[in-house]
């Protein structure tokens, strides 16, 4: 059986930067996840990786993409299983096999946090949506609420209102969270904001129909007349198979690393936003780069050496 | 022949996941049809609106709603199973030796399994 040199877990920005890297280092590597992309395919509008002025996140996925790969990156997309990291070989199995690696870079990402309120189950996929791109066009010429302060959820206001839909903005407190340049956008659209005001309930026969919202300082309830409820209120980090395998957390069930984004697993390391990383692609990405490098000093045994350049 | 249908999107990153699931699951019987039906389509939106669909990837089974988001793949044999046994009279599944989804009898819905309390 093969014992690939890096397994990278997580096919968004930081597993694919951790691929791109690792592979042109020579190393035999494989990128192993479910969505090309993970959540950075989700991005329907991407105007802060530098170098490129305007994309979107499944254009972006398939440039990293091809990148790795033009080095020799393997890309499985499956379904990651259960995980074996300790001992000098790890295994990791999935849907489709089971892979040996030398070094294990986890890169898993985190998924959509739910707000868990009535009706958010019973009516997913009729009218309750976690992704814009998605769902959003089923919406055009129709009132929809985003929920949330963040750049994911101002982001998907702005989407949401080009292509034709009648966006309000709901959020917890009296300030977003949002990049400054996209508040601006935001602020000059005409999409109607309620501050300080959380979702109580939604409500519907076969469909959304409404939504009840309260106001956190006064308490006051009301009830608004919508088709559709995007929900962007953060992440959850995927942390559940690494866990298992005996790797640590932090108080805030964030992967725990040092400076080399090291584990306290020997040959494992943990990239992205499951690291509690700011959760933006660069970062990510950028990570990603810092995993696949300290994996490759670890694989080749220069760690604690003196280089001209000083000690590893 | 027993016809399931996935309504997609080109800008919907699940879309491709849910036609993998479904036509891995599909290769395990001989008499399944399964058709990808683009919604950015006339012939899509149509059938999309007549249907009541607001999310993709929304699986058809036989041109009924069976599920919204990537299918759990033990749910989507068992109701593939019943419409041949509905169609034809007997069970024709053909078991796969590469079968390519192990599921441990666990939920597995990709879409809803991302969202977490």
């Amino acid at each position: 059986m093969v014992v690939y040199d890096v397994a990278i877990i997580g096919l968004g920005p930081a597993g694919m930067t951790a691929g791109l890297f690792a592979s042109r280092r020579g190393l035999k590597t494989v990128i192993i996840g479910e969505v090309p992309g993970g959540q950075m395919a989700l991005a329907h509008v991407v105007e802060n990786y530098p170098g490129v002025e305007r994309i979107s996140g499944k254009e972006l996925t398939e440039i990293m993409k091809k990148q790795c790969e033009k080095f020799g990156c393997e890309i499985v997309v499956s379904r990651v299983t259960d995980l074996e990291l300790k001992g000098e070989v790890k295994k990791v199995k999935t849907d489709t096999g089971e892979f040996l690696a030398k070094c294990v870079i986890l890169a898993t990402g985190g998924r959509h946090r739910k707000l868990n309120v009535e009706g958010e189950d019973k009516f997913l996929g009729k009218g309750v949506s976690y992704c814009a791109s998605c769902d959003g066009p089923f919406f055009k010429g129709k009132k929809v609420m985003v929920i949330g302060g963040s750049d994911s959820a101002v982001t998907t206001a702005l989407y949401l209102k080009s292509i034709g839909c009648d966006v309000t903005l709901v959020h917890r407190r009296d300030s977003l969270r949002a990049e400054e340049a996209n508040q601006k956008k935001l602020f000059e659209s005409d999409i109607n904001i309620l501050w300080d005001s959380v979702v109580e309930r939604i409500n519907g026969d076969e469909k959304v129909e409404s939504v009840v919202i309260k106001n956190v300082k006064t308490g006051e309830t009301r009830e608004f007349e919508t088709a559709g409820i995007f929900i962007e209120i953060g992440m959850v980090p995927t942390v559940e198979l690494a866990k298992k395998s005996g790797v640590e957390t932090d108080e805030r069930n964030f992967i725990k690393v040092n400076r080399k984004l090291e584990t306290n697993v020997k040959g494992v390391y943990a990239a992205g936003e499951i690291t509690g990383c700011i959760p933006q692609i660069v970062v990510a990405a950028g990570e990603g780069a810092v995993a696949a490098t300290n994996a490759y000093f670890y694989l080749k045994g220069v760690y604690g050496k003196k280089t001209d350049w000083g000690t590893i | 022949m027993v016809k399931v249908e996935i309504l997609k999107t080109h800008t919907c990153p699940w879309c491709p996941v849910a036609s993998e699931v479904v036509k891995s699951i599909a290769r395990e019987y001989e008499n399944v049809d399964v058709i990808e039906t683009f919604l950015e389509t006339p012939e899509g939106a149509e059938k999309a609106k007549k249907l009541g669909v607001t999310s993709v990837p929304t699986i058809l089974v036989e041109g009924k709603i069976f599920s919204v988001g990537v299918p759990d793949p033990d749910e989507l044999r068992k109701a593939i199973e019943d419409a041949v046994v509905r169609s034809e009279g007997k069970n024709k599944k053909v078991p796969n030796s590469f079968h390519s989804f192990n599921v441990h009898g666990k939920r597995s819905c990709v879409r809803c399994s991302l969202f977490v309390s």
